[in-house]
């Protein structure tokens, strides 16, 4: 008989609280799952160590911080030598059409001239286009038809033939 | 024009303006966790989309403190924060419904790999992340 100090049920009990909690570290719902199921998974091995009058939790709470942490302060940890987390993967993305398409784009903001560049990159770091327009010294409508045609203009140049091996 | 980096601009020809950004208007946000997690320029982004932020402060004894009695609609903790110090803050914003997320405010080092929390910094597309994640959670992608 084994002298563990909470049950499977005790476990599965506090799954929703869990998810939620889980929802507080990752963006996606789908990360939130992975995340709760590592933790459990972790719980289940490490449940020796589970003092009885500690709260489960805060102990499992624990668990997910930590296990979250480890892993976000891996990955700054691993990007300089990348070459060891890649090895990691089954499979990698193929890089070059991004960076291609980042290229083009970077490219054709270079060319626009230099008032539309002005106002698209204001309005695209989030500046409102009043903002833009008193900075500048131009009418509201200005600094608006500047961007949707500085929009235009990198956007309309057979940028969808570019775009479409992204869209596999 | 100030020095900006255009591929993160322009992620796929989409704009950074969202109109998520308006879920900040007129809420009260909680931020607990120290001076690298919500510089200046954080906070006056946070402000200019019409959020009130209560803070920072240091303490999560404070911030306990804090929930009873003050207007808060959301909270946003430091990941840095000690799992065990951090969890009745956690607890006690959960028990009385108040949405909160957990963030990094080293915008550098969790760019640089496959991070998949929330980030508070001065950049719109960072801070629509967590707005939506706090005020319209179901809108999430999967």
């Amino acid at each position: 008989m084994s002298t563990e100090n909470f049950s499977d049920c005790e476990l599965v009990a506090l799954r929703p609280a869990l998810m939620a909690f889980a929802r507080s570290f990752v963006r996606t719902p789908n990360d939130a799952e992975d995340l709760v199921q590592e933790t459990l998974l972790r719980a289940l091995s490490f449940r020796h160590q589970f003092h009885a009058g500690t709260r489960l939790k805060s102990w499992l709470f624990t668990i997910m911080r930590n296990t979250f942490y480890n892993e976000a302060v891996r990955v700054k940890r691993e990007h300089p030598g990348y070459d060891e987390c890649v090895s990691e993967r089954r499979s990698v993305a193929a890089p070059q059409e991004m960076s291609q398409l980042l290229f083009e784009v970077s490219n054709r903001i270079d060319n626009l001239s230099p008032a539309f560049r002005e106002a698209l990159i204001l309005v695209a770091i989030g500046d409102s286009c009043e903002e833009v327009a008193s900075q500048v010294g131009c009418a509201v409508g200005t600094v608006k038809s500047r961007v949707s045609r500085a929009r235009r203009l990198i956007l309309n140049h057979n940028l969808d033939e570019m775009s479409q091996p992204l869209q596999k | 024009v100030r020095h900006v980096d255009y591929c993160r601009i322009i992620p796929q020809g989409r704009s950074v303006l969202n109109p998520d950004l308006e879920l900040l208007r007129g809420k009260h946000i909680l931020i607990v966790g120290d001076k690298f997690l919500a510089t200046g320029d954080t906070q006056r982004e946070i402000k200019k989309h019409g959020a009130q932020i209560v803070g920072p402060v240091r303490s999560v004894d404070l911030a306990i403190y804090l929930l009873h009695g003050t207007m808060i609609d959301a909270a946003i903790l430091d990941l840095n924060l000690d799992g065990e110090e951090v969890y009745p803050l956690a607890d006690a914003l959960s028990e009385r419904r108040i949405p909160f997320v957990f963030a990094t405010g080293d915008e550098m080092a969790a760019m640089a790999g496959n991070y998949r929390g929330f980030i508070l910094c001065d950049k719109p597309t960072e801070l629509v992340v967590i707005a939506v994640a706090l005020f319209a959670p179901d809108r999430l992608p999967h």
